[in-house]
């Protein structure tokens, strides 16, 4: 077989693993399964194992091993969905959980299974390196990557680029702490790419060049911060030097002493913007860049593999959609809200809902996948999304077939017309599933999601997100909410901060504490009360944010802890 | 203590010199301040042992005089050893460079491609980890995808290299 003849196996418009990937991934696999075996024999001790298994993506849960498995860029085809749903099916309990960093989670796995569901993986081109572990984790990218209709450049060969130079790095395998790296390619940022250890802007120069800019040291966690930019422009083929200088000063210098202060963010704040910028630079000058970079073909042949599918040109000719919308009410609430115009005209991206009220939001069940794997295939070329906001995309839809698909949907119970609005909770596992948790929040996103299950509401009420996290991990990305939910525990019992005006775009905003923190039955009575100011304050047409940015944070404390 | 390079176990010809001992072998290893002190006694051999703090543009001035550079792992989650290393490399060290501490198997092929020759780890570890998990780790990862270290076969260089031949109608 020619080495670098892409495999069959997934859709046609992604990237495939050629023979060197295939064989680097079955090693990796053969290699975790003796590792396992030499921890049951005792040549590894628990401590030396813990970080070789959270790099192959296994952690110890609350109740169990919970496996993490990769999603690269956020891009699967619908061959590897169906797989996801038989894995769930045969090694966990007939479902998974999609995470706020375009990851899979089975929250139920058997160690002595691990290495077989690796391999079942594997099968379909897809892996759980470094999903987890004080290394470079997977690599997140804008989920309408390739259709947005505000793109410069698609930004997952980037990100593949970045996946594959990043994978069982030798020199940045042991960093002081994790590493996140998000792209973005468009004019909106919907990677939230300033809340990343390094976020990667495709610009143009003055020359029309293409090159990125790159943004270091933010974050989320305990301490949150907006990341900086720490180069305006690097040229294109400058990729791989310049992170392996960041990489190289960070590995070096950032601190090992405490936990909480060893990312990146720590670091830069530490030591200021501009003595970081001074020594990326110092580093990335000393380096021999021709024996680094990447051949410019490489990239060539990576983004090759994502060119998009050709589209109709007829598609352009339809325009009944009023029409059926305005004929079927229920689908009329779902055109509104998930549905994202595309770049090539008569096409649309939908967006599938994961946040059903009273469900876990981003939890699919293996039948669930299965549909959304067959909607794939026969509507949208056979390939899907996966956003940061748990939900799932289906990028490649004639707009002619919307309804057909909003009616598959709805069969399986996947037509929640929510996307953006109040009910689409980001939410952490929390107490539920997570040993580090010091409070639930699922139950929480339930709760308010009920409180405001009416559809005319939500859809009164507009965008609006929050984001819940069990703990001061944030993996619920709470600060960067319009409404963020924060559990903690305070002397046994469970206390929940509201933030507010959080942002993730390129506005980037780190949300506000309103006051001290309400009991969780508490929490949708008190969001009610935001929600309360907001429409009594607003102007025609304006956005949750929008108000909160005229008004600011009073009116919602006084609403909040004003004494009746 | 133990010592391993590609071979397997192998006999170490080095001798370490703490602070407080004189120095007297053919071959010494000793802490990185001694060393004017022992290129003033004319031994053979001399190679130092840094901290993962040391700034490895500080030790560039020494290279021609030194054979090997020992540099120490507290523990075998802390990898600025692996970064020194590449640095030293980078900056045209050529004598023996290895690792002291107590690095795993697993870590062997990453130490390799970042430059070390060898590791000298604890006996307990050893004893742990005998030969055979060693050299089964080395071939673990048989392929890379970092350009310009040193372990394995480099993927990226791979298919330029098939890229360009199959352009030139080679294969
Ligand atoms: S935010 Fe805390 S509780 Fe939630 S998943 Fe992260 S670590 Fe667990």
């Amino acid at each position: 077989m020619n080495a670098l003849q892409p495999r069959s196996n997934s859709a046609p418009h992604m990237y495939r693993y050629d023979a060197f990937d295939a064989q680097f991934v079955r090693e990796r696999v053969k290699q975790f399964r003796s590792q396992v075996e030499r921890r049951l024999d005792g040549s590894l001790t628990e401590t030396e194992f813990k970080p070789l298994r959270l790099m192959n993506g296994l952690y110890l849960q609350l109740h169990a091993y919970m496996l993490r498995v990769a999603i690269p860029y956020g891009t699967l085809s619908a061959v590897q969905l169906r797989q996801l749903a038989f894995i769930a099916d045969r090694f966990d309990k007939g479902y998974g959980h999609f995470t706020t960093r375009q990851n899979i989670q089975y929250n139920w796995p058997k160690l002595k299974d691990v290495p077989d569901i690796l391999d079942a993986l594997a099968d379909v081109e897809m892996h759980a390196i470094q999903t987890s572990g004080n290394c470079i984790r997977n690599v997140t990218a804008d989920h309408f990557a390739g259709v947005a209709d505000d793109e410069i450049e698609d930004p997952r060969p980037t990100a593949e680029l970045l996946r594959q130079w990043s994978s069982a790095h030798p020199e940045f395998s042991f960093l002081p702490r994790k590493f996140k790296i998000a792209v973005s390619g468009a004019e909106h940022d919907r990677a939230a790419i300033k809340v990343h250890d390094i976020g990667l802007r495709i610009v143009k120069n003055d020359i029309g060049e293409i090159g990125y800019e790159v943004i270091l040291g933010g974050g989320l966690g305990r301490t949150p911060m907006i990341g900086h930019v720490v180069r305006e422009f690097l040229p294109k083929n400058d990729i791989l030097p310049y992170c392996e200088a960041i990489m190289r000063v960070y590995n070096s210098f950032g601190r090992r002493d405490n936990k909480y202060k060893a990312r990146v963010k720590i670091l830069v704040h530490e030591t200021g913007l501009e003595q970081i910028r001074a020594m990326v630079e110092a580093e990335f000058n000393s380096l021999d860049k021709a024996s680094i970079a990447h051949d410019p073909k490489e990239l060539e042949r990576i983004a090759a593999q994502f060119a998009n599918p050709v589209y109709d040109r007829f598609a352009a000719k339809f325009n009944d959609l009023q029409t059926q919308m305005d004929a079927d009410p229920e689908f009329h609430l779902f055109a509104n809200t998930n549905i994202a115009s595309h770049k090539a005209q008569g096409y649309s991206i939908i967006t599938v809902s994961l946040k059903p009220i009273g469900g876990s939001p981003g939890d699919a069940s293996a039948a669930q996948m299965r549909v959304l794997s067959d909607v794939a295939d026969q509507y949208s070329h056979s390939e899907l999304r996966i956003s940061h906001e748990q939900n799932i995309i289906l990028p490649h839809v004639r707009t002619s077939d919307l309804y057909s698909v909003w009616q598959a949907l709805k069969a399986a119970g996947l037509a929640t017309a929510n996307a953006g609005l109040i009910t689409d909770i980001i939410a952490c596992p929390g107490m539920d599933y997570c040993s580090l948790a010091t409070a639930r929040s699922i139950p929480i996103a339930q709760a308010i999601a009920k409180r405001f299950e009416s559809a005319a509401e939500q859809h009164d009420i507009g965008k609006l997100g929050i984001k819940i996290s069990g703990c001061i991990n944030a993996c619920g990305h709470h600060h960067i909410g319009a409404i963020g939910i924060l559990g903690l525990e305070k002397s046994g019992i469970e206390s929940y901060q509201i933030t507010i005006g959080g942002d993730p775009t390129l506005t980037t905003a780190i949300g506000e504490r309103l006051g001290p923190g309400f009991a969780a039955d508490d929490v949708p009575d008190a969001i009610a009360k935001i929600v309360d100011v907001y429409k009594s304050t607003r102007t025609d047409g304006e956005a949750f944010m929008e108000t909160y940015r005229r008004i600011g944070t009073s009116p919602f404390k006084e609403a909040l802890y004003a004494a009746h | 203590m133990p010592l391993i390079n590609d071979t397997g176990f192998i006999a170490d010809s080095w001798v370490r010199v703490s602070e407080e001992s004189t120095l007297f072998a053919e071959q010494i290893i000793i802490p990185f301040a001694q060393f004017e002190e022992a290129a003033a006694a004319n031994i053979k051999k001399i190679g130092v042992h840094v901290a993962n703090t040391v700034k490895p543009t500080e030790l560039v001035q020494y290279f021609a005089k030194l054979d090997l550079i020992s540099i120490d792992f507290p523990n075998f989650a802390d990898g600025r050893g692996l970064s020194i290393a590449r640095s030293i490399r980078k900056a045209g060290f050529i004598g023996e460079l290895r690792a002291f501490g107590p690095l795993i198997a697993d870590q062997y092929a990453y130490a390799r491609s970042c430059g070390f020759d060898t590791i000298e780890v604890p006996e307990e570890l050893a004893a742990r980890q005998p030969e055979g998990q060693w050299k089964d780790a080395g071939k673990s990862l048989s392929l890379s995808y970092q350009r310009g270290y040193m372990h394995g076969k480099n993927i990226l260089n791979q298919r330029s290299i098939h890229e360009a031949a199959s352009r030139t109608g080679a294969v």
